[in-house]
């Protein structure tokens, strides 16, 4: 089934490919990609422009975003419902480890 | 205006962080290439300014889209040209190094796609060895033995070559994640 296929290609997720994914639950090109994850990390996360070219073309690719406009030879994506479900699960499994890591600290 | 000549500049600085820390560093010494075209495999052709801080990126793309490259120049990178398809960007700065690859994840996935390319062209030698080996074979069985003096030239060549590639993708192992 798709859903599987996309669930064992992402969940793992690393954390720039979370963040973009996450970056997408609004329409957002490439460069605002990457200004947003900057303001969410406070700077610790930059991402290159071949990380954020690689990152879409997988998502894409595998259907967890789509194009949702293009102007001035920019393209702005937006994530899909395959890739909410993606960022839900990938997110409720960060929730898991936190829990059990904060008994560590 | 002085000039320099590199010959198979990608063929010694086969893993992409050691091609672009070259070229970095031969423009900290004030050697620059303004432009990088098929040739530049075979040689290359440094112009002497003044020293520059320049970040190189070396990138393997088979078939770029207009997005690749927008989404390249959005970042503020220049591209010089490229090499078949082995496209080089340029970025200047000062303070931190810029990264067009800034995890571990794509920079490994980038060098994978250059190691896959070598290794394909060691796979082709390695066929063309076993053929010419098989000819080796149908020459001595006819007598002919200047077909087999020919085809052992070719085995030999298509070894070097192929020892070459094998050795390359060596190196690109051992820099797999920068």
């Amino acid at each position: 089934m798709r859903l599987e296929h996309v669930r064992k290609r992402f969940i793992p997720m690393s954390e720039t490919m979370f963040y973009i994914l996450f970056s997408l639950t609004q329409a957002r090109h490439g460069y605002g990609i990457m200004q947003h994850v900057e303001r969410l990390t406070n700077g610790r996360i930059v991402l290159g422009a071949g990380t954020i070219y690689q990152s879409l073309s997988k998502l894409e690719k595998e259907g967890l975003i789509a194009v949702a406009r293009e102007y001035d030879r920019k393209k702005e994506y937006l994530i899909t419902p395959v890739g909410r479900i993606i960022l839900q699960e990938e997110a409720a499994r960060i929730c898991e480890l936190y829990q059990i890591a904060k008994g560590l600290v | 205006m002085e000039k320099k000549t590199v010959w198979f500049s990608a063929l010694r600085h086969v893993a992409p962080a050691d091609y672009e820390l070259w070229l970095e560093s031969l423009a900290a010494e004030g050697w620059n290439i303004n432009r990088v075209g098929q040739t530049s495999s075979t040689y290359m052709v440094f112009t002497k300014t003044e020293a520059k801080q320049y970040r190189y990126v070396f990138d393997l793309n088979a078939f770029p889209t207009e997005d690749y490259f927008n989404t390249y120049t959005q970042f503020g990178w220049e591209c010089i040209g490229h090499m078949s398809s082995c496209y080089i960007w340029r970025k200047a700065y000062s303070g931190v190094r810029p990264e067009a690859f800034s995890d571990r994840e794509s920079r490994v996935r980038r060098n994978k796609r250059v190691k896959t390319v070598l290794l394909i062209c060691f796979s082709f030698l390695l066929l063309a060895i076993a053929a010419a080996a098989v000819g080796i074979g149908v020459a001595a069985w006819r007598g002919e033995i200047g077909d087999c003096a020919a085809l052992g030239v070719n085995i030999v060549l298509f070894g070097l070559l192929a020892g070459y590639l094998w050795w390359a993708a060596r190196q690109i192992d051992r820099h797999m994640e920068e």
